[in-house]
């Protein structure tokens, strides 16, 4: 299932994967668990995770989430051809 | 105004073709103004014969006479002035044309073309033996080469003696390879390319690219993949090990097609959004006191790489683009520009790429017998010689926006003066890196 990414604002006391899934209601299925809680944005608390399309268009509804964000592929630049 | 006049035959200007003399004409008398070149022996040009027509006329020639007495003769010279299209009308009668003769350039390289140089050149030209003499050899200084992963053994075959952090190396959990342990591919050229002004920098591997494709010629990652590894290496710059002096990191990668990312109007896009998570990663691991450096990518107007589908719109987009990095274009040994090297503007700050780089150069040899190339082989050049300057000006001394600047400032110009969208700044030039730093007071200690 493709994923996307969202990005929240979080105490970084209470900033676990489990924290997120409890605050966001999402289930094992739902959330990348690979991916985590990734803190993208230190001074202002800003954080990342990686979730299944269907839940993030739904989470994206909340005002305490932004997104659903591109996670385009990513290839080398090199060699040319 | 240069230009080349063509001679009717006389038996000394044939003698003067065949003998590599100069050419016996007193350029005044045949056309006032005329200087010509002493040094530029006469070219005998074979005639066309076509029956019935001019046998001057180059049209659709067949066959060609050689008789010396036959030929014309092309001598080359100078016009103080634009020459008058009377002096065409006019002409002396042993003239038989009088051509412009512009300023040509060799093409630039592209990809398939063969290497221009080697590693040895691009260490002369990166002064690393200046470097050296300083103790500017990455030494305590973490490299992390963001890529396809790297084979240290294979480094160590081509003659490296890399220095590796496995604790702080990550990869994403679907790879099944272990850092430092990954097939041999682009990751291992970077990490090369790198070591060539760093040998002694301690590399971190990274093997994002290797999260959705595992296999040559293309593999591939997912940006979220990226996210996850920048956020690892945030959390290494915020509480940086004593024994690391600062952490450099280089990404030679990017998007080939605008295709692959939401549309530009959609919130959730990339490549021209500030707020996109992976932009807020880097300019956040920037402000940490990381130097983060990428490729600006292989979708130069001469020669673009065949995966490029930006068509007219900018290819440097998403961090690539992003203020707070340093985005390096790619120059041959002969400090041209490669034609594959994408041009500006940057989709998120105009004023990119940054710097210019060493590329296209037999140096890693992973992709033998093609050279090291793309601006993929630029990037880490520059890293390198970026985690070389570490070793004695850390980040807490000389923050990544100053460095930068600094780098800028010293960057040997390249094509329109100042800053434009195919050099940046200049080509990196370390020489006159070294003296700024002195002069600051940087390497006093």
């Amino acid at each position: 299932m493709a994923k996307v990414m969202l990005t929240l604002k979080l105490d970084p006391a209470h900033a676990s994967l489990e924290d997120v899934m409890r605050k966001l209601d999402l289930s094992d299925g739902q959330i990348d668990r690979d991916f985590g809680v990734v803190n993208v944005d230190p001074q202002r608390q800003l954080y990342a995770i990686s979730v299944e399309t269907a839940a993030a268009h739904l989470l994206s509804r909340r005002p305490e989430v932004a997104g659903p964000y591109a996670s385009p592929k990513i290839e080398p630049f090199g060699p040319v051809r | 105004m240069r230009v080349v006049v063509q001679h009717v035959f006389t038996s000394q200007m044939a003698v003067a073709a065949e003998n590599g003399e100069p050419a016996p004409l007193e350029g005044e008398a045949l056309l006032p103004g005329l200087q010509v070149d002493r040094d530029y022996a006469p070219v005998r040009i074979p005639t066309a014969v076509e029956p019935g027509t001019n046998p001057h006329a180059h049209g659709q020639p067949t066959t060609f006479q050689t008789e010396p007495e036959r030929a014309t003769y092309l001598v080359r010279g100078e016009l103080a002035d634009h020459l008058a299209p009377s002096a065409h009308l006019n002409r002396h009668p042993d003239l038989v044309g009088i051509f412009s003769d512009p300023v040509i350039e060799s093409t630039q390289t592209c990809g398939g073309d063969r290497a221009v140089g080697a590693a040895a050149d691009i260490a002369q030209r990166l002064a690393v033996d200046q470097l050296a003499a300083k103790g500017m050899d990455g030494t305590g200084v973490a490299l992390a080469v963001v890529d396809t992963g790297l084979s240290l053994a294979y480094l160590e075959s081509v003659g490296r003696q890399p220095n590796f952090d496995a604790e702080y190396s990550w990869k994403p959990r679907s790879v099944a390879s272990q850092p430092g342990q990954h097939p041999i591919n682009h990751g291992t050229m970077c990490a090369f390319d790198a070591g060539i002004a760093a040998p002694a920098a301690t590399l971190l591997d990274y093997a994002v690219l290797l999260s959705r494709k595992q296999s040559t010629p293309v593999m591939e990652g997912l940006l979220s993949d990226a996210v996850a590894a920048h956020g690892r290496l945030l959390q290494i710059q915020q509480a940086l090990p004593a024994h690391y002096k600062s952490l450099v990191v280089t990404n030679s990668w990017g998007m080939f097609s605008p295709q692959w990312d939401f549309p530009p109007d959609n919130p959730g896009n990339y490549s021209d959004n500030p707020a996109h998570p992976f932009n807020l990663i880097v300019a956040s691991l920037v402000a940490a006191g990381a130097d983060v450096l990428f490729a600006a990518g292989n979708c130069g107007p001469e020669c673009p790489d065949q995966r490029c589908g930006f068509a007219n719109t900018s290819p440097i987009c998403g961090a690539n683009s992003h203020p707070s990095v340093i985005c390096v274009a790619g120059v041959d040994s002969n400090n041209r520009r490669v034609g594959y090297s994408s041009v500006g503007p940057g989709r998120l700050f105009a004023q990119k790429p940054d710097i210019s780089a060493y590329t296209h150069f037999t140096g890693s040899e992973v992709f033998s017998p093609e050279p090291d190339s793309g601006t993929s082989a630029a990037c880490p050049v520059a890293a390198g010689a970026v985690a070389a300057v570490r070793t004695r000006c850390p980040a807490s001394q000389i923050s990544p926006a100053q460095l930068k600047s600094i780098l800028f400032q010293t960057a040997k110009d390249l094509g329109p003066v100042g800053f434009d969208y195919e050099y940046g700044w200049g080509v990196l030039d370390v020489p006159s890196l070294l003296s700024q730093l002195s002069a600051a007071g940087a390497l006093a200690a």
